[in-house]
């Protein structure tokens, strides 16, 4: 026997959790919340004004001139913005009839000159960051970020769409089922214009034409159970988040999952299709549907625990084959022993009742496993 | 001076898992008491990876019956009279993410080449280079025939890239110094667009001359880190300064962000070693001490590292990206299924290979419990270390086939592949010739013993040979150049010390497993037909006139005649290979 029980990963499926999380910027800007303000999902709690384009110029090349004549020809100085068409810098030829000169391609600002090279910023659309969790601002760090802290219905992910470094892609719509059985595979045809800013929830998986298909109508978002594997790249092209619970292959969604959601069908959620398995910036995609305001703890109340414990009858799920997707429970009294797997290896398990073999308990690897709930 | 400690704790904090080993002194040796592991704690719900460092303490104590920690949960330091606690703690890391570097040179072959090897050989990777002799990268296009000239793809990329670090490299010392100063100005300009919270700091390891006007361009506006020359003359590269310094800036900007370090770093007052670092000096000490040509791999959860080391020279490869955890869909993206699959018998199918894969970059700390499993993650292994043994290619000086000893430790050990099977996916991926040993490190402890040698080298070296490396067997990859009607290239004689005696005929094409245990030696004559060579220009220690004759180690696995050629013949045929590499499986007992 194993004396010492480490404690396994986790998931968070719960009807109530009250969680935290920041909003950030891409690129300081200005955050618009204050502590202490309540903050609807779609609000913007920050904004920045990221370039469209960066123009990156040898200012001796583009109307050739030495470095030393560069500050006499400029027309604009940093910080100066500038019209399409606009000139920025020019030299007299033929003998000072004509002039050569370099015009501004769309209008924008002079970021930097710096000797021959300047950097012209293309303006762009201002960049905003929703709250996306309606909550109550806990926290501002200026001109980068607003913490967020909500309560109400969470559901992790195992993996979501947004690609770190890029866009993030997140919705907040109303969850809709479309088909309710537990391993139903998203049909093109089953998607009709009313799904459009809706979060569609998928038991089984999704078909390349699906996922078209939902591009087309515009869908909020997709939470599924599981993704084929030949869809993942077609998945980070997408626009709209999805958010796969179990994993790659075919797998229902597990049991703790699909009972939530259904649940929760028809009421407002947040998506986040963020996928950042390590670092600093780790997080996991989530599906988040806040409490009604009469329903939610003050905020100096006790917070929920926001780790699972190990504890008897403990709700786990497996994560790799052959239990993948499945979800079971750990028996009134546990112990860690070591076993020998088919493959040779001696690893610490625990006997699990699997939900699709009740009233059998099955030694199972320990590292395989997750609590969740 | 100091004792050295005698009992050291030590932990590993790697990607994926954290792995804490206790080291002390058993009748008068060095051994390690115990390891364990568990899932490392940096994200989420933890945010503190010395939450993950205590729970393998507290599975320590459960396991050697000694308390380590106190009931605060602090290191009980140093050991007491009783056996609780230890004399000292130490601690490496790798569970911080890769930097990402832009490299600004002004010759694709020469210097950016020299500041690419320094990269390669730090947790850092290359989102940009621009080259100035390369088309892409000039500095924009020129005023002409009354027209201006327009703006520079290369630098609009760079200047929105926001790297972890941008890296100068160019010309040759007492060189030219105009050319560097036009790049200063694209990089201040790039500066000072950005604003001041995230400019990235740039290394600069050009032309020395051109070190002071740079600084006058760009220091007040960025941090400027000033190194040796990665290409003091034409014919010399020298990556290490630039190297030292990204792994400086790699420990400042990452590792000591790990959450939860700063307790680490409290409890290990001579710092914490990036894995590699410390991996290096496991490499650097089993060449110097055998006198070997020692290639060492760490397959690790989140990056993978190659080192070479003999006694003159020392290099080394980290694979930030991609990896056999949480890099494996990368690796797939990268490599493409097929390649993965030319590796595995007709039985795999692809979709469920691929969603393995993807599976196991979700939860690189599942332990797969099936053969299967295990055999398409060693696929997926095998392509890794081909792409990694590549960042090496441009090293004429580097000679992989001529290596002594192979040493592997990482994930596929903790996943428990049997030695047979990663022995071969070492020999498929690697193109090592001649004859060689190969060792495990079967505990995954060799990384952070490198750490342990800075507190007590005496006890690092003692539970590295006794505990940690297990020799899978010896390696006989002949050169071979098969003639028609020679069917049978080698023919073998083993004579066991215990006794009897055991001969084979070893066929062009095939491998061979001969049993030699753990421990066990053999007199081991291989008789070569005219088509068979024994490494580089045909010499390798105990070969004369064809035939090697020597007494060699067993191992875990044995011995492994590999008599398939090199380089490893590929049938075009994806289905025709798969058949072959199932050949191969069984053939090597995988």
């Amino acid at each position: 026997m194993i004396e010492f029980i480490p404690q396994p990963l986790q998931t968070r499926v719960t009807a109530n959790a009250r969680i935290r999380r920041a909003r950030r910027l891409p690129i300081p800007g200005e955050v618009s919340g204050a502590l202490g303000m309540r903050i609807g999902a779609q609000d913007v709690i920050a904004r920045a004004y990221p370039p469209k384009m960066r123009r990156a110029l040898s200012l001796t090349r583009v109307i050739g001139v030495t470095e030393a004549e560069v500050p006499k020809r400029l027309l604009k100085q940093v910080g100066d913005p500038v019209e399409a068409r606009e000139i920025i810098i020019a030299k007299p030829i033929n003998f000072g009839v004509q002039r050569l000169v370099y015009r501004a391609p769309e209008a924008g600002q002079i970021a930097a000159i710096q000797g021959s090279w300047m950097i012209l910023d293309i303006y762009g659309q201002p960049h905003d960051v929703p709250a996306l969790y309606r909550g109550t601002i806990v926290h501002v760090e200026p001109r980068q970020s607003g913490e967020i802290e909500a309560q109400g219905a969470l559901v992790q992910g195992a993996w979501g769409s947004s690609i770190p470094g890029q866009a993030a892609k997140e919705a907040v719509g109303v969850i809709k089922w479309l088909n309710k059985a537990q391993d139903w595979i998203l049909d093109p045809e089953s998607i009709e214009a009313d799904a459009r800013g809706a979060i569609l929830i998928v038991g089984g998986g999704v078909t390349e034409a699906s996922l078209q298909r939902a591009a087309e109508i515009q869908v909020g978002g997709i939470v599924v159970g599981s993704l084929a594997p030949e869809l993942r790249q077609t998945a980070l092209q997408l626009k709209f988040p999805l958010m796969v619970t179990e994993g790659f292959g075919f797998y229902p969604m597990s049991a703790p999952v699909y009972d939530l959601l259904t649940v929760l069908s028809g009421q407002e959620a947040a998506l986040n299709g963020c996928y950042t398995p390590r670092g600093a910036a780790a997080a996991r995609p989530e599906l988040f549907v806040p409490l009604a305001v009469s329903k939610m703890l003050p905020s100096d109340a006790p917070r929920e625990v926001e780790r699972l414990e190990i504890a008897p009858l403990a709700r786990v799920r497996g994560l790799c084959e052959p239990y993948l997707g499945l979800t079971g429970t750990l028996p009134e009294e546990f112990r860690l022993e070591w076993i020998m797997t088919d493959a040779g290896t001696a690893l610490p398990a625990v006997q699990v009742e699997w939900q699709n073999t009740p009233g059998e308990k099955q030694w199972t690897p320990w590292s395989n496993l997750e609590l969740i709930g | 001076m100091a004792e050295s400690p005698t009992s050291i704790l030590f932990a590993d904090i790697g990607a994926a898992a954290t792995k804490v080993g206790l080291l002390g002194l058993v009748a008068g040796q060095y051994r390690i008491l115990g390891a364990t592991r568990t899932p490392t704690t940096a994200a989420a719900p933890y945010h503190d990876v010395m939450v993950g460092v205590r729970q393998a303490i507290m599975q320590l104590q459960a396991l050697t019956g000694r308390r380590l920690l106190d009931r605060q949960g602090d290191l009980i330091q140093p050991a007491r009279a009783d056996g609780d606690g230890a004399d000292a703690f130490t601690a490496v890391a790798s569970a911080a993410m890769p930097l990402r570097t832009a490299v600004i040179g002004l010759s694709r072959d020469y210097s950016v080449t020299g500041a690419l090897r320094a990269v390669n050989s730090a947790y850092a990777f290359v989102e940009h280079t621009i080259a100035v002799d390369e088309e892409s990268g000039r500095w924009g296009t020129t005023a002409q025939a009354g027209r201006a000239g327009g703006s520079s793809d290369a630098v609009e990329k760079l200047a929105l890239l926001q790297p972890d670090v941008i890296i100068m490299v160019g010309g040759t010392d007492g060189g030219a110094v105009t050319p560097l100063l036009e790049m200063a100005n694209i990089v201040a300009a790039i500066g000072a667009a950005l604003d001041p919270t995230q400019r990235p700091p740039i290394i600069f390891a050009g032309n020395q001359d051109a070190r002071s006007q740079v600084a006058e361009r760009i220091g007040s506006l960025m941090e400027l880190r000033a190194v040796d020359n990665v290409l003091p003359a034409l014919d010399r590269l020298n990556p290490g300064p630039l190297q030292t310094e990204l792994e400086n800036i790699y420990r400042q900007q990452r590792v000591e962000k790990i959450p939860g370090l700063a307790q680490l770093t409290a409890w290990a007052p001579h710092g914490i070693l990036t894995a590699a670092d410390s991996f290096t000096r496991i490499a650097e000490y089993l060449a110097h001490k055998f006198q070997l040509r020692v290639l060492a791999i760490d397959l690790g959860a989140g990056a993978t590292t190659l080192i070479h080391a003999d006694e003159a020279q020392l290099k080394r490869a980290i694979f930030a990206e991609w990896s056999v955890g949480y890099g494996l869909a990368q690796l797939v993206d990268g490599v493409g299924m097929e390649k993965i699959m030319r590796w595995l018998p007709p039985s795999f199918e692809v979709g469920p290979v691929h969603a393995q894969l993807l599976n196991q970059a979700l939860h690189p700390t599942v332990t797969p419990t099936r053969w299967h499993d295990l055999t398409a993650l060693n696929a997926a292994g095998r392509e890794l270390l081909i792409k990694a043994t590549q960042l090496w290619q441009d090293d004429p000086a580097l000679t992989l086939r001529d290596s002594d000893l192979i040493l592997l430790t990482g994930a596929p050990l903790a996943q428990g592949s049997k030695p047979a099977a990663l022995l071969l996916m070492l020999l498929d991926a690697l193109d090592v010739r001649g004859i060689y040993s190969v060792a495990a490190d079967t505990m995954g402890l060799a990384p952070a013993l490198g750490a342990v040698a800075s507190l007590n080298a005496e006890a690092a070296a003692q539970a590295l040979e006794s505990d940690c490396l297990v020799t899978w067997g010896t390696v006989f990859v002949p050169e071979l150049a098969p003639r028609s009607g020679e069917p049978i290239v080698l023919n073998v004689q083993v004579q066991p010390a215990r006794g009897g005696r055991l001969e084979a005929e070893i066929k062009y094409g095939s491998l061979e497993l001969i049993p030699l245990g753990e421990g066990e030696k053999a007199q081991v004559e291989l008789r070569g037909t005219g088509s068979v060579r024994w490494g580089k220009n045909g010499t390798v220690t105990g070969v004369k006139n064809n035939v090697f004759k020597r007494e060699v180690q067993g191992g875990t696995a044995g011995l492994l005649i590999d008599a398939r050629g090199r380089p490893l013949p590929f049938i075009e045929n994806l289905e025709r290979q798969r058949d072959k590499a199932q050949e191969w499986m069984w053939e090597a007992g995988a």
